[in-house]
């Protein structure tokens, strides 16, 4: 089923006003994380509560998780701990389960130690319970265990594992289990397809499917130049960017959409406009959006006409480029580029003067 | 570590695993109209030929790209590869066509950025260019993609990354280059890096060549066990047969490495290394099987298995012989290393037998025809049979020369001087031998030195110079002694150096000495606020030495700092005479240099140098600077006459200032007013560019562009901000004599998307002479 947020919001709003346990539950979760619409974690709280008095045993499992680490309520480990323990024990309650599960793995904290005999129980008790993300971490187990190192047996269970939370409809399984079957055909059962499951994953929103995607079709290793296309690398990055799932990684999609557009290739034609387009708005952080700019001026075939001007503002950029983190550009670019332009000194000095100005920048437009 | 409380709920939906509609990644069906449209290519090739086959590929291609996805481009594009480089396709019976497919599509991936496997044909266009001959193309190619991998920051430069000690502790100055912590690579940047360190083998830049082949196979090794334990990774069988290929051809480049650094015990060593692999079919088992002939010849040449090789040589011969495809050649190859052991195993008749045979053959490629010629000469060198070999050699000089490598002129200049040693021509010997020490030296071939200088100790003895041989032999014995020298050539050279000189030669020189003062005469502009210079050479060729004095005429002369081997003179300057004079000796084979400066501000000053020999006619050179040139921030500021010199290359001096507080390049060429072979040297003596046509471009065979470092295809030398002059000096050869007696060169400069002459050198022929 395709990710669509936009109607989550109103239609959860109807459920709590209706006095549904689940539907307060879920809006109150998306309120405190900020998911499908603006984040207001009081009211979110509020709800959560709401719901665990409407009696919610999983919105008492989040309020006793919370508690393990203070957040959004006071921080008390030991009762956290005896109610999860409660709720899974004794009233069998998946969700409980899930949380005792990555308690034990260490993931609330190092304070009480990893126990992982008991992570696995637990995490055992949640996927019985048709908990999906248990079964992507029991996964996980069994390939961090030996599976990526080979052994074939903890391979097939970590895929059996996948699938089943592919059952359950989670992207992220979706994306494991096809990188998984993707370099091993024996973890494929009959019928199966890796890159079909790899679109499934990004239909249901898992952005991290969306992005592999668009690297898939810039470059997969083990397939030939024949099955790769820049337009699909270059529709993939661009949803991966649109969609807001950017975070930490978009500099990667960034990246690669640069590099696609100036180059071109592999069913996508150059595009210095389009490279030029995308970069103007990152232009204040991004080093490649200035060393891309600074790129296309400098190119004595650009579009964009090539006069000297166009080679002092190229090269105005690349010593932006030069500035921030993670850049390619040194002392040996910027060489090569003013020896190949035979820029004067006049040039350079013009060039420095409008860096030193605050150019390029996002809201300035790099041509007059 | 702080988790994110996600609660998951119970949303059940059903997952289909495949769609029948839909296809799979990588099995799209291969599309029908690019198979056509290549069909198409491919007869008209067959009926009209390679021009009118190419006028297709641009008539017709644009639009079918135009109007295709990705799969249909690379199926028309494979289908011109399958053409070019297949087993099916034409292009291995016909060299031009397959030429032109690639240039044609690595032109088409180049410039309009449909690229599919763009770096794929890079290598294949480098491959191309290089069989052609067209070195300083095939840099050019390897520049632009060069420059594309800097500014992407993916670049492989070995000279930049940290040392990790030697290679092989046996040769030092070869070290272990170790990629930078974030660097990022793919098994492609190693198939390019491999391409440049064949060029850079090729262009006698030993030492970047063998540290990039180490590293592309020390990579190639590593990813190849990462494979070998995941043998349930599917394109592991893939990437284990390229890396594979990569590992290979990194062993061949440093083989190559030694065998022009001359050291037999580490290239057997390399050659035995990859005699090892195991193959069992394919190109690469030509590889295999060459590296295990090049081993049994080596070993031959060290005295061991010497009873074996002879054999073992043939049965390789006949397997080469037994297949198709491109085993001839390699046929050929072995019966070279054949006919060499016959000759040293004293079986002359069988050499010559082999070496006739291959000679009489015709359809040798370029490089085959080189190697038989001269392995031919060689051996009729060392076993006395000199008639007909000077002829020989000399086209062997021209052939080596249209073809580029002016690293292979080292063995013929080699060859060349035994030759005339042998034919009691010492005069003669001494200039190719010095010849081969400055082309030794400028490609820091420092291994083959020592036994240079023995042999031009050899010379000096048989004119009659034996303290000056002597000097030779010390000059040789501290090199040999010098860390960096590998213990093979210190155990093998020893006892050569060692070995007594010869006696003075029957046949002496009798004609007078004499020194030769270039140019004649020199103008000079100076950039606004930088000194006016000048320089000239006094180069004594002869076998003796010659004494004279040097007068110089003008305003405000003073003799400058001392400099080696030279002389500075100051002029204009306050308190200075109108004249001075200082008596000269310049040994055999050597040059004292005058180097004039005016002060800067210096409106216009004039100097006339006087060379006076104590026998023979007196020289007049005239040297002139006008007022200071301002608005410009660069320029070649001297122009010259020269009248012809006996040398094969005659050389121009010249000076480039500048007034730039940053680091850059200066584009250089220059444009001969009639067909003239051009090379140019930076300051430090090393290579820049070969132009053998003088035409300014560098497309032409034998064209070379050593230094580039901008990467636009011309060479360039670099301007260091801490100075603001920079020398460069011009070896000009002019390819027959210019109408008109006169040929002049201009000095060429590329600035802001022009090039504008700078200088004019004028070379003047004698009447009467050829």
């Amino acid at each position: 089923m395709p990710r669509n947020d936009k109607p989550v919001r109103e239609l959860l709003e109807k459920a709590a006003a209706g006095g549904d346990a689940m539907g307060t539950l879920r809006l109150g979760e998306d309120l405190f994380a900020g998911w499908a619409g603006p984040r207001d974690p009081e009211r979110g709280m509020e709800l959560i509560h709401k719901a665990a008095a409407m009696g919610s045993k999983t919105a008492e499992a989040g309020l006793a998780a919370r508690a393990l680490l203070g957040e959004g309520v006071p921080k008390n480990r030991k009762e956290g701990l005896e109610k999860l323990h409660k709720l899974a024990d004794e009233e069998d309650l998946g969700m409980a389960a899930f949380f005792l599960g990555l308690y034990y793995r260490g993931e609330f904290g190092p304070e009480d130690g990893k126990k992982p005999e008991l992570a696995r129980k637990y995490l055992l008790h949640a996927a019985e319970k048709n908990h999906a993300k248990a079964m992507v971490i029991l996964g996980d187990l069994a390939l961090y265990q030996g599976g990526s190192k080979g052994n074939a047996k903890l391979r097939l269970e970590a895929a059996e594992w996948y699938r089943k939370a592919v059952g359950r409809n989670s992207g992220e399984a979706m994306m494991k289990l096809s990188r998984l079957q993707q370099r091993d055909p024996k973890t494929r059962k009959e019928g199966e397809d890796w890159y079909q499951l790899l679109l499934g994953a990004d239909r249901v929103g898992h952005g991290e499917a969306t992005q592999y995607l668009g690297e898939l079709h810039y470059h997969a290793m083990g397939y030939t130049y024949r099955d790769l296309d820049w337009s699909k690398s270059a529709y993939f990055h661009e949803k991966y960017l649109s969609d807001g799932f950017g975070g930490g990684n978009s500099h990667v999609s960034l990246h690669r959409l640069f590099e696609i557009y100036f180059e071109g290739g592999l069913g996508l034609d150059r595009d210095y406009k389009k490279c030029l387009e995308l970069a103007q708005p990152y232009l204040d952080y991004c080093n490649a959006a200035s060393l891309y700019a600074g790129r296309i001026l400098l190119h004595p075939d650009s579009p964009m006409g090539n006069t000297r001007e166009h080679y002092i503002r190229g090269y105005a950029c690349l010593l932006k480029s030069a500035t921030l983190e993670g850049s390619s550009v040194d002392e040996e670019v910027l060489f090569i580029l003013r020896s190949r332009h035979g820029m004067t000194r006049w040039e350079i000095e013009q060039a420095k003067k409008l860096f030193r100005s605050g150019f390029p920048n996002a809201s300035t437009p790099l041509l007059p | 570590m702080k988790p994110i409380i996600l609660l998951a709920f119970g949303i059940i939906a059903t997952w289909s695993s495949v769609s029948a509609d839909e296809s799979s990644f990588g099995n799209a069906p291969r599309n029908e109209s690019a198979i056509a449209l290549g069909e198409q290519v491919v007869a008209t090739y067959r009926r009209d030929g390679v021009e009118k086959a190419i006028d297709f590929l641009e008539a017709e291609a644009p639009g079918f790209f135009e109007k295709s996805g990705a799969t249909a481009r690379y199926d028309f594009l494979a289908a011109l590869f399958e053409e070019a480089m297949g087993p099916r396709g034409l292009g291995h019976e016909d060299a031009e066509w397959k030429q032109a497919l690639i240039r044609w599509s690595y032109q088409y991936c180049r410039n309009q950025g449909r690229s599919y496997w763009y770096e794929r044909w890079v290598t294949l266009m480098h491959e191309v260019c290089f069989e052609a001959g067209n070195y300083g193309e095939a840099r050019a190619v390897i520049d632009y993609e060069r420059h594309r991998q800097i500014e992407k920051g993916v670049a492989l430069d070995v000279s930049k990354m940290s040392s990790g000690g030697p290679v092989d502790p046996a040769f030092p100055p070869v070290t272990k280059r170790k990629l930078g912590p974030n660097q990022r690579v793919m098994i492609k940047n190693f198939r390019f890096l491999l391409a440049e360190s064949g060029q850079d083998l090729v262009e006698g830049k030993w030492r970047s060549g063998m540290e990039g082949a180490a590293l592309a196979a020390e990579r190639a090794m590593m990813t190849f066990k990462w494979h070998q334990q995941r043998s349930e990774l599917t394109d592991s069988a893939l990437v284990m047969t390229d890396v594979t290929g990569h590992w290979r051809k990194a062993k061949w480049l440093t083989a190559e490495g030694y065998r022009f650094l001359d050291l037999p015990r580490l290239e057997l060593q390399t050659c035995r290394a990859l005699s090892r692999f195991n193959l069992e079919e394919g190109r690469g088992l030509y590889d295999v099987r060459m590296a295990e002939a090049r081993a049994l010849h080596l070993e031959f040449i060290l005295g061991t298995n010497r009873e074996k090789v002879p054999g073992a040589l043939g049965e390789i011969r006949e397997l080469f012989l037994s297949e198709d495809y491109s085993a001839p050649l390699y046929a050929d190859r072995v019966a070279l290393m054949m006919a060499d052991v016959h000759f040293l195993n004293g079986q002359a008749e069988k050499g010559w037998e082999i070496l006739e045979s291959l000679r009489r053959k015709e359809g040798h490629s370029a490089d085959m025809r080189f190697y038989v010629d001269r392995e031919w000469c060689r051996h009729r060198v060392s076993v006395g049979l000199t008639d007909g070999v000077e002829s020989e050699l000399v086209d062997l000089l021209r052939t080596a020369r249209e073809g580029g490598l002016k690293q292979r002129e080292i063995e013929l200049y080699e060859i060349y001087a035994r030759l005339l040693l042998a034919l009691g021509r010492y005069e003669d010997a001494l200039v190719i031998q010095r010849e081969l020490i400055r082309l030794l030296e400028s490609f820091d071939v420092f291994t083959r030195l020592p036994g240079a200088l023995r042999t031009l100790a050899e010379i000096h003895a048989r004119i009659g110079q034996r303290n000056r041989a002597k000097a030779d032999l010390a000059e040789a014995r501290e090199l040999l002694e010098s860390e960096r020298m590998p213990d093979e050539v210190k155990k093998g050279l020893g006892p050569v150096l060692d070995a007594p000189l010869p006696d003075a030669g029957s046949s002496l020189p009798e004609e007078t000495v004499l020194a030769d003062l270039q140019p004649l005469r020199s103008v000079m502009v100076p950039l606004k606020g930088l000194p006016a210079r000048g320089l000239f050479t006094l180069s004594n060729p002869s076998g003796g030495e010659v004494s004279g004095s040097l007068q110089f005429r003008g305003k405000g002369l003073g003799f400058g700092e001392e400099v080696p081997f030279g002389v500075r003179v100051d002029v204009a300057k306050d308190g200075g005479a109108d004249e001075l004079k200082r008596d000269v000796t310049v040994e055999a084979g050597d040059f004292y240099s005058i180097d004039l400066a005016a002060a800067a501000g210096t409106d216009a000053a004039a100097v006339e140098i006087i060379w006076t020999p104590d026998e023979g006619q007196a020289q007049v050179a005239q040297w002139e600077s006008g007022p200071a040139e301002s608005g410009v921030s660069i320029a070649v500021t001297d122009a010259s006459e020269y009248l012809e010199n006996p040398f094969y290359l005659i050389p121009f001096y010249h000076l480039l200032q500048y007034r730039d507080s940053f680091a850059r390049v200066a584009d250089l060429r220059v444009v001969a007013s009639s067909p003239s072979r051009v090379e140019l040297y930076d300051s430090n003596d090393e290579l820049v560019f070969v132009d053998v046509e003088g035409d300014g471009s560098f497309g032409s065979p034998g064209d070379i562009i050593s230094k580039d470092f901008n990467r636009n295809g011309s060479g360039d030398i670099k301007l260091d901000p801490k100075n603001q002059e920079v020398r460069f000096r011009l070896l000009v050869c002019p390819v027959e004599k210019p109408d008109g007696g006169e040929l002049k060169l201009d000095v060429q400069m590329f600035d802001r998307g022009e090039w504008v002459t700078h200088a004019t050198d004028r070379l003047l022929f004698e009447s009467g002479e050829e």
